[in-house]
């Protein structure tokens, strides 16, 4: 089982080290101790930078001893997806074509966290690129559940969702392009909240126009750390929001009796829906009625064109940012994801900007749906399947079933977070998911604070 | 979406990089849903004095109304 001080909250561990009842030196080898046990048999992680974390950690414990005040994330371990690139640390996107890239700089939102006091431990599995399917070719074989170590963890974000909640490291980070995410949030027990498109700054990434980097973490109150640290204006992303950033954690205690939550019972009822999401997601719902939330049924149109919109755009921005590398170094791709990353070739320019109006029509519905009915949020299971293997049964995989509560949200780019709401019968957890107004994030968290505070999830360890 | 058959996409797909016949075959089967989407798309599309009105869309994950 994980030890003591790796099983505390994030901002627990931040308090004890900025109250200096541990030393972060203390808390970065504990975790280290626990990613040496944990990681053969998960593949949560592809690099360690065990130097790196120790080398940091004593910097903020020379700096408390010091007297200096230390940053909100102050010691907190944090593992990075390897497609967010890390300045001096390599950064593979599992991919043998980058197998050796050490970036010269950090992306913008890893910058933030550094500056916020956050210590980078090591970079986190994913489906190489972030796309298509795991695979044994990967550069890294795909990582397994925590949870059910017979079973593959829910991806892109896969080895952050295995790390965080393994406890290997207090927090991670991965991105969303379509739920991937809030999918393998939902998959570990976590929270996980793709934020407002343009909160979280892309720059030092891809053009990649509605994939958000999203924490993932154990409990609310994390998540609004996280969210604080790592969002921000930069002048330099066309993409970036100007707007003043709320202090998420300082305001996430609300009450939320009263608060009106909609219910679209027509789409989720004509979901594939397993038992054990239908089941985990009635549960949820019961939860936020007996916090005092008003349930509201209503008719939510378009998510399956939203969908289809989202998939075009991903597939046409893979393409353009693949293309070059794919005619050059077409056998270093693994077999899967180059032959998913083509299916952009075959879209044209009016396509393109076909899904990108589609999607401006949605994302205007729906925010009109929640102002014209006074909803803080809409409700809807995470995903209808309760294990990866079930999310890629052919047929359904090509057509993004199993991000069809998710990925309607990266078009529009409305706030949504997932939280865990149950487990299925192989033992793999199940989310529910919160998706709200645009720039509303806080109103997201506030909602899940005041649902972690009446649960015991993110007490739950994977017997490990 | 200008690629319509099979015979298309193959001939498009190995313009561009060397597919084997195992990789041809899996890609016809996922471009298959990328025309779908586009095609879904160019319906949706309306004349120059109308806009797009999602209220009249689906209301179920298969995209029936």
């Amino acid at each position: 089982m994980s030890t003591s001080s790796s099983l505390l909250s994030l901002s627990e561990q931040v308090r004890l080290v900025q109250e200096g009842k541990i030393s972060a030196v203390a808390l970065v080898q504990t975790q280290l101790d626990e990613i040496n046990r944990l990681n053969p048999q998960l593949n949560s992680f592809i690099t360690v930078d065990a130097d790196g974390a120790l080398e940091q950690a004593r910097s903020i414990d020379k700096a408390r001893e010091n007297g200096a005040k230390l940053g909100p994330l102050a010691g907190a371990t944090i593992g990075v997806k390897d497609s967010i690139p890390t300045k001096g640390l390599r950064t593979t996107d599992n991919s043998r074509l980058l197998e050796n890239w050490i970036p010269q700089e950090d992306a913008s939102t890893v910058k933030r966290l550094r500056e916020a006091g956050a210590i980078i431990i090591g970079k986190t599995n994913l489906n190489e690129f972030g796309w298509s399917r795991p695979s044994e070719t990967d550069l890294m074989p795909p990582p397994w559940s925590p949870w059910n170590l017979n079973r593959m963890s829910v991806g892109s974000s896969s080895g952050s969702g295995a790390a965080t909640t393994a406890r290997m490291a207090a927090a991670t980070i991965g991105t969303d392009g379509g739920g991937r995410a809030r999918l393998p949030a939902g998959a570990h027990n976590l929270y996980g909240i793709k934020p407002t498109h343009g909160l979280v700054s892309r720059l030092g990434m891809d053009h990649n126009g509605h994939s958000e980097i999203s924490p993932l973490c154990r409990t609310a109150l994390d998540t609004a750390l996280m969210l604080e640290a790592m969002a921000g204006y930069e002048p330099e992303d066309d993409m970036s929001w100007p707007g003043k950033i709320p202090a998420y954690a300082t305001n996430i205690k609300a009450d939320i009796s009263g608060w009106r939550i909609g219910i679209p019972r027509t789409f989720v009822n004509s979901a594939p829906n397993e038992p054990e999401v239908v089941e985990a997601f009635e549960s949820f719902l019961r939860k936020l009625e007996s916090l005092g939330c008003e349930l509201i049924e209503f008719d939510l149109r378009g998510m399956a064109e939203a969908r289809s919109a989202n998939f075009l755009v991903l597939n046409s921005e893979a393409y353009q940012r693949h293309q070059k590398s794919l005619q050059l170094h077409w056998n270093l791709y693994g077999p899967i994801t180059r032959i998913y990353l083509l299916q952009g070739a075959f879209l044209s320019a009016n396509d393109v900007l076909n899904a990108s109006e589609v999607g401006r029509a949605f994302r205007n519905y729906f925010s009109e749906i929640l102002t014209s009915l006074n909803l803080k949020a809409i409700a809807t299971p995470t995903s209808p399947f309760a294990t990866a293997e079930r999310s890629r049964r052919p047929g359904e995989h090509s057509r993004g079933i199993n991000a069809c509560y998710t990925s309607p949200f990266n078009i529009s780019g409305h706030p949504s977070i997932s939280l865990p709401a149950g487990f299925g019968d192989t033992g793999i957890p199940v989310g529910s998911m919160l998706t709200g107004g645009l720039h509303d994030d806080l109103t997201l968290l506030q909602l899940a604070h005041a649902y972690d505070q009446t649960s015991n999830w993110n007490s739950l360890v994977p017997a490990i | 979406m200008e690629y319509r058959t099979d015979e298309q996409v193959e001939a498009r797909a190995r313009q561009i990089v060397p597919l084997s016949n195992g990789d041809i075959d899996q890609l016809k089967e996922l471009i298959d849903g990328v025309r779908t989407a586009a095609d879904l798309m160019e319906s949706l599309i309306q004349p120059f004095d109308g806009e797009i009105d999602v209220s009249t869309m689906s209301r179920t994950v298969e995209g029936n109304r």
